[in-house]
C-alpha cells in the first residue's frame, strides 16, 4: 500500500502538469467531439453538383448518443421566421434551398443579401430540402407536395405522428409522387415510407433490406427514369433472391448504376467482396463501392488523444534511460509505473479508435510505436544543435501537414492504408515500427551518455507535454540570447501580493507566446487541408467557426505553458515562502495569482466556445448540454490547474494524497469517457461532477497545501 | 542577557527512516556571526531550513525572533534574509527585474544599498538571469538577502560558487553587516578560513548534532596540540580525557585535545617525564581533529 501511494504520488507529482494539459486538451476535444461526424460519406450525390449538400449521417452522430428531440413540421416552420433560432433550422438563399438540420451543427449554406428571409416566401422557390428529426402529419406532406420547383429531397429520421402507419405511409407516397421534378431522393434510413408513381426519379437512395418494400410495383411504369441506386448495407448483409429479383427488373427498366455502402469505415474490405459479388450477378450494371471519406474533425480529434500520449509516453522512456535511474531510489520505479499507465492509456485510446473505425488493431499499435520511435529518435539526434531543435517542429509540421492532406484530398486511398488494406503501405509500416523505436532507444542511450556529462542537456530534454515544447525551448534560448526581453522594466506595485507574484513570470509569458506563434501551425495547417477535400464547402461561418475552435485550442496550450512557468518555480519555494506574509497567505496569493494569470485564458476560451457555439446552433440546439459543456471545461480547468499547484510542492516529496485520488479518479474517468464514447446522461453527470470537483479542489487548495508541507 | 534570534532545542528531524536531525541544540544571539561547520551530508541544509520553517520539525522546537519557525508571520519574515545553496532566478528577467520584483515585498527596501553591493560585485544591471554564471547568481542571491536590511540573515553555502575576489567582497560587505552589532548571521560552509575571518563564533555539525557551538577565540584556546617526546615509548591510551587525536611513535607522539588548559603540559611532564611544545591550531585543522579523530 505504502509503494502503491508512492508510485501514484511519483506520478503525480512529475507528471501531473503534463497530464493536466493533456485533459484540457482532451476536455476540447471530448466537449467539441459529439457533434463531429466521425465519418462522412458520399453515396450517389455527385460533389460537383451539389457540393453543400451533406448526406445524411445517420449511425455516426446515433453512436454518439446525440438524439435531437423530435417536433412536428409545422411547429418547426412556425418558428423559422428567424434562420438562426427555432430547432437548429437553416436557411440558404445561394441553391434557393433551405434544410431542416436539426441533427447537424455546421450551416449548409448561407442566407444571400436581398433574399427573402421569410420562410414562407422560400417555400414556393425551393429546389432542395432535407427533413432530419421531425414529425410530418398529412397536411405537413400536402405543404411538401406544393414544392414544384423541387428536385432534390432528403428525408431521415421521419416518423409517423399518428398510429396508423400504413396510412401515413401512402399519404407520404402520394405527396412525394405529387412532385412533379423530383430527381433524386435520399430515403437511407427510414423503414416506412413507400413509393410509387415517381416518374422523373433518376436517383434514389436507401437501405438494402428494403428494396422488396420499396419497389413493390412495376418499376418500369413506377420509376421509368430512375438510373442510379445506391444502397446501404447493414452488417452482416447478404442479398436474397428477392432482393436480387428486384434489382434485375430494375436492370431491365434502365438502372445503369449501383453504389453500395455501409456507413461504417471499418467494413470496407467486406463491402468489396460485396461490390464483387454484386458485380457477379449483375454483369449488366456498374456496381460500385461508396466512397468514404474521414470526417473534418477526426484527423485533429485522434491526433489531440493520441499524439499527446504518444508523446507523453516517449517522454517517460527518455526519462527512464537518465543516468539518475541507477542511483536515486524510487526514480525507476515511479516512472516505470507512468510508463505503464500511459502505454496503457495509449492502448484503450487506440484500441477504441480502432473498434470505431473497425479498423485492423495492429494498423494503430504499429503507427504509435513508428511515432514513438521517430519522435524519440528525431529528438535524440536535433537535442544537441540549436537549429536541430528549430528544425524539428518544422518536420513535425510538415508530417502532419501531408498526412492529413492526403486524408483529406484522397480519403479513400487514405482510409484504405490506414485499415491495413494497402500491401505495400503494410510492408513499409511494419519495417519503420521494427527499425524506428530499437533505433531511437539506442540513440537515445547515445544521447544520454553526453547529457550526464553535460547537465544543460539534461535540463534541455525536459520538456514538457506538447510538441511544441521543443519550440518552447529554441525560442526561449533566442529570446536570452537576443537580450530583447532585458530592455522591458519590470514594474511591480507594492501591495497586491498575488500580482507580484505574477510578476515573476510575467515575461517568462512573452517568450511562451512566441513559442505559441510556432505551434499555432501545428494546429491550424492540418486544420485548414479539410478545404484541400473537393466536397468540403468554403464558407465564411466555417471558416470563422474553424478559427475559434483553433482560437480556443490555442489558448489551451498557453494556459498550459503557464502552469508549467507556475511549477518550474517550484525550484523558488523555499525563498518565496519567506516573503513577509503568513504560510496559509502565501498558497492563498499563489492561488490567486494562477488563478489572473489564466483568467484571460477562460474567458478567451469561453467566447470562443460561445461563438462556436453559436455559428454552429448549439445554444439554439441545448442550452442544457452547452451549460453542461462550460460546466465540464471548467471543472477540469480547475482540477489541472491545481495539479499545476500541487505539482509544484510534491516534486521534491512523492507522497500521495486524496488528491492523487482526485488525480486517479480523472484517469479513470477519461478512459471511461472514451470508453462509452460520450453518452449523453454520462457526459451530463460528469459534467456535474467534474465542475462540483473542481470547485471543491480549488477552494480547499492552500489548507491542503499547508498540510501537504507538514508530511515534508 | 542578550536577545535570542534563534534558538533550536532537541531538534530532530526524519524523512522516512532516515533521520538527519538527532537532537540539535543551538542558541544563536543578536550580535554573533556564526560558521556553520560539517562535513557534507552531517544536516547542515537541513537545519537551516528546519530554522527558517522551510522544513516541519519532526520533534523538538525551533524559534525564530522567539516565535515557532513554522508559524512565522509576516513581520517576522520581514526581519529575514535567507540565500539557498542553489540560487533560481527567473531566466528571462533582468538583475534589475530580479531586484524590483524582489523589493516589491519588502517595505524599506534599500535600493542604495543593493545598487552598490551590485556594483562592487560587478553584476550587470541589464543582464539576463538566466546568462548569469553560478557565481553571478549566487552573487544576485546574497545582493537579494541583504536588501531589506534583514536582522537575521541565513545562508546556505553562500561563497561556494564565488571566486577568491567575490568570496573577499561578500566577506567584507558580512563584516560590514555585523559590524554594528544589531545583526546575526547564521551562515554554513566547508571554507573554514571564511568563518575564520569573519565569523564571531563556530558550531560544528556531526551526526546530526551540533557538536559545539562557541565563540571562534574559544574554540582555539580550548583544541591544541601537543608533541611530547620522552626517554622511554607512549602507550597507546594515555588515559585522558577530551583526547581528540593521539598519535604515539615510539618515545615521541602528537595528542590533540578539545579541553585545553593551562595545567595540562605540567600534568603530561609529571607523568611521562616527556618535554611538551604547545601548538595552536587554525580552524581547519580543528575540523579535521574533530572528524579524523574520533
Amino acid at each position: 500500500m505504502r509503494q502503491m501511494r508512492v508510485v501514484l504520488g511519483g506520478m503525480l507529482s512529475m507528471w501531473g502538469t503534463r497530464f493536466s494539459l493533456l485533459c484540457v486538451l482532451m476536455s476540447f476535444v471530448v466537449v467539441r467531439l459529439p457533434d463531429w461526424p466521425l465519418i462522412e460519406f458520399r453515396g450517389t450525390l455527385d460533389p460537383l453538383l451539389f457540393p453543400e449538400v451533406r448526406p445524411l449521417n445517420s449511425d455516426s452522430d446515433l453512436r454518439l448518443g446525440f438524439v435531437s428531440p423530435y417536433q412536428k413540421w409545422g411547429e418547426i416552420r412556425g418558428e423559422a421566421t428567424d434562420p438562426r433560432t427555432g430547432q437548429g433550422i437553416l436557411i440558404s438563399g445561394s441553391g434557393r434551398a433551405f434544410a431542416f438540420l436539426p441533427r447537424h451543427s455546421e450551416p449548409q449554406m448561407e442566407l444571400e443579401p436581398g433574399q427573402p428571409e421569410n420562410f414562407h416566401e422560400l417555400v414556393p422557390q425551393l429546389e432542395r430540402l432535407g427533413l432530419y428529426g421531425c414529425s410530418l402529419t398529412a397536411e405537413d406532406w400536402r405543404d411538401v407536395a406544393q414544392l414544384e420547383k423541387l428536385w432534390f429531397l432528403e428525408i431521415g429520421d421521419i416518423v409517423p405522428v399518428g398510429a396508423d402507419e400504413s396510412a401515413e405511409a401512402a399519404v407520404a407516397a402520394d405527396a412525394l409522387a405529387g412532385l412533379p421534378d423530383l430527381r433524386q431522393l435520399n430515403l437511407t434510413g427510414n423503414t416506412w415510407i413507400r413509393l410509387g408513381g415517381l416518374s422523373q426519379l433518376e436517383s434514389l437512395s436507401l437501405d438494402a433490406v428494403r428494396l422488396e418494400d420499396v419497389f413493390r410495383g412495376d418499376v418500369g411504369v413506377e420509376f421509368p427514369r430512375l438510373r442510379s441506386v445506391c444502397l446501404r448495407l447493414s452488417e452482416g448483409f447478404a442479398f436474397t433472391e428477392g432482393q436480387l429479383a428486384v434489382l434485375r427488373r430494375l436492370e431491365a427498366g434502365g438502372l445503369a448504376r449501383v453504389d453500395l455502402w455501409t456507413g461504417r469505415a471499418g467494413q470496407r474490405s467486406w463491402l468489396r467482396g460485396k461490390v464483387d459479388e454484386l458485380r457477379g450477378l449483375l454483369p449488366g450494371v456498374d456496381i460500385r463501392s461508396g466512397e468514404a471519406g474521414f470526417g473534418m474533425f477526426v484527423i485533429p480529434g485522434v491526433m489531440l488523444f493520441v499524439v499527446p500520449l504518444i508523446h507523453l509516453t516517449g517522454n517517460l522512456l527518455m526519462v527512464l534511460l537518465v543516468p539518475q535511474n541507477g542511483f536515486v531510489p524510487g526514480f525507476a520505479t515511479a516512472h516505470a509505473w507512468g510508463l505503464i499507465f500511459f502505454l496503457g492509456m495509449a492502448a484503450v485510446c487506440g484500441w477504441g479508435i480502432s473498434i470505431q473505425l473497425e479498423i485492423r488493431w495492429w494498423a494503430p499499435v504499429l503507427l504509435s510505436v513508428l511515432l514513438m520511435g521517430s519522435f524519440l529518435g528525431f529528438r535524440a539526434c536535433v537535442i544537441r544543435s540549436r537549429l536541430g531543435r528549430m528544425v524539428l517542429p518544422v518536420l513535425w509540421i510538415g508530417a502532419v501537414l501531408v498526412a492529413t492532406g492526403l486524408a483529406m484530398r484522397e480519403p479513400g486511398l487514405f482510409l484504405q492504408a490506414m485499415m491495413g488494406d494497402v500491401r505495400n503501405f503494410n510492408v513499409s509500416l511494419i519495417c519503420a515500427a521494427m527499425l524506428s523505436l530499437p533505433a531511437s532507444v539506442i540513440a537515445c542511450r547515445r544521447l544520454f551518455v553526453c547529457a550526464s556529462e553535460q547537465p544543460g542537456l539534461l535540463r534541455a530534454g525536459w520538456v514538457g507535454a506538447g510538441f511544441g515544447m521543443s519550440a518552447r525551448d529554441t525560442v526561449l534560448e533566442q529570446t536570452l540570447a537576443t537580450d530583447s526581453l532585458n530592455l522591458k522594466p519590470v514594474s511591480v506595485s507594492r501591495g497586491d501580493l498575488a500580482e507580484q507574484l505574477r510578476a515573476g513570470n510575467r515575461l517568462s509569458a512573452k517568450g511562451l507566446w512566441r513559442g505559441l506563434g510556432l505551434i499555432l501551425p501545428m494546429f491550424l495547417f492540418p486544420s485548414l487541408t479539410i478545404f484541400l477535400n473537393p466536397h468540403t464547402a468554403i464558407s465564411g461561418a466555417r471558416i470563422v467557426s474553424l478559427l475559434a475552435s483553433f482560437v480556443s485550442v490555442a489558448f489551451l496550450v498557453h494556459g498550459g505553458f503557464r502552469g508549467l512557468a507556475w511549477s518550474q518555480r517550484g525550484q523558488r519555494l523555499g525563498v518565496e515562502l519567506l516573503f513577509p506574509m503568513g504560510r496559509e497567505q502565501f498558497w492563498c496569493e499563489v492561488r490567486r495569482a494562477v488563478m489572473r494569470d489564466l483568467s484571460w485564458v477562460w474567458a478567451a476560451s469561453g467566447v470562443c466556445l460561445v461563438l462556436v457555439s453559436v455559428m454552429e446552433g448549439w445554444m439554439a440546439l441545448a442550452p442544457a448540454r452547452f451549460v453542461m459543456q462550460l460546466l465540464f471545461l471548467t471543472g477540469h480547468v480547475l482540477m489541472c490547474c491545481s495539479c499545476f499547484v500541487v505539482g509544484l510542492v510534491l516534486r521534491p516529496v512523492w507522497r500521495a494524497q486524496w488528491y492523487t485520488l482526485v488525480f486517479a479518479i480523472e484517469a479513470v474517468m477519461w478512459l471511461t469517457l472514451v470508453g462509452v464514447l460520450m453518452d449523453t446522461v454520462v457526459f451530463q453527470c460528469l459534467s456535474g461532477l467534474t465542475a462540483v470537483a473542481g470547485v471543491v479542489v480549488w477552494v480547499t487548495l492552500p489548507r491542503f497545501l499547508r498540510r501537504l508541507e507538514v508530511l515534508v | 542577557m542578550s536577545e535570542l534570534m534563534v534558538e533550536a532545542w532537541g531538534l530532530r528531524k526524519a524523512f522516512g527512516d532516515r533521520e538527519i536531525l538527532r537532537g540539535v541544540n543551538l542558541r544563536l544571539e543578536r550580535g554573533q556571526v556564526t560558521g556553520l561547520l560539517g562535513l557534507n551530508a552531517a544536516g547542515k541544509s537541513t537545519l537551516i531550513r528546519c530554522l527558517l520553517g522551510l522544513l516541519r520539525a519532526t520533534s523538538g522546537s525551533a524559534q525564530v525572533f522567539g516565535r515557532d519557525a513554522w508559524e512565522l508571520g509576516a513581520g517576522e519574515k520581514s526581519r529575514l534574509g535567507y540565500v539557498p545553496q542553489e540560487v533560481w532566478l527567473f531566466p528571462t528577467l533582468t538583475v534589475s527585474g530580479m531586484v524590483n520584483y524582489t523589493a516589491a515585498f519588502y517595505e524599506g527596501w534599500d535600493r542604495v544599498f543593493v545598487g552598490d553591493l551590485l556594483r562592487r560585485w560587478d553584476l550587470p544591471v541589464s543582464k539576463s538571469c538566466g546568462l548569469l554564471s553560478p557565481g553571478e547568481r549566487q552573487k544576485l542571491g546574497i545582493a537579494l538577502a541583504l536588501g531589506h536590511d534583514p536582522e537575521l540573515l541565513i545562508l546556505d553555502e553562500p561563497v561556494a560558487s564565488l571566486d577568491p575576489l567575490g568570496r573577499r567582497v561578500f566577506l567584507e560587505s558580512l563584516l560590514e553587516l555585523a559590524g554594528d552589532g544589531e545583526r546575526s548571521i547564521l551562515f554554513s560552509t566547508h571554507i573554514t578560513s571564511d568563518v575564520e575571518r569573519v565569523a564571531s563564533h563556530v558550531a560544528l555539525m556531526r551526526g546530526g548534532v551540533v557538536e559545539f557551538h562557541e565563540d571562534l577565540d574559544g574554540v582555539k584556546d580550548r583544541v591544541k596540540r601537543l608533541r611530547l617526546s620522552a626517554g622511554a615509548e607512549f602507550p597507546a591510551e594515555l588515559g585522558l580525557s577530551g583526547v581528540l587525536r593521539w598519535e604515539p611513535c615510539g618515545s615521541s607522539g602528537v595528542l590533540t585535545v578539545s579541553n585545553f588548559t593551562e595545567s595540562l603540559p605540567e600534568e603530561l611532564r609529571l607523568k611521562w617525564g616527556a618535554d611538551v611544545l604547545v601548538e595552536d591550531l587554525n580552524l581547519e585543522e580543528i575540523f579535521v581533529a574533530y572528524h579524523e579523530g574520533r
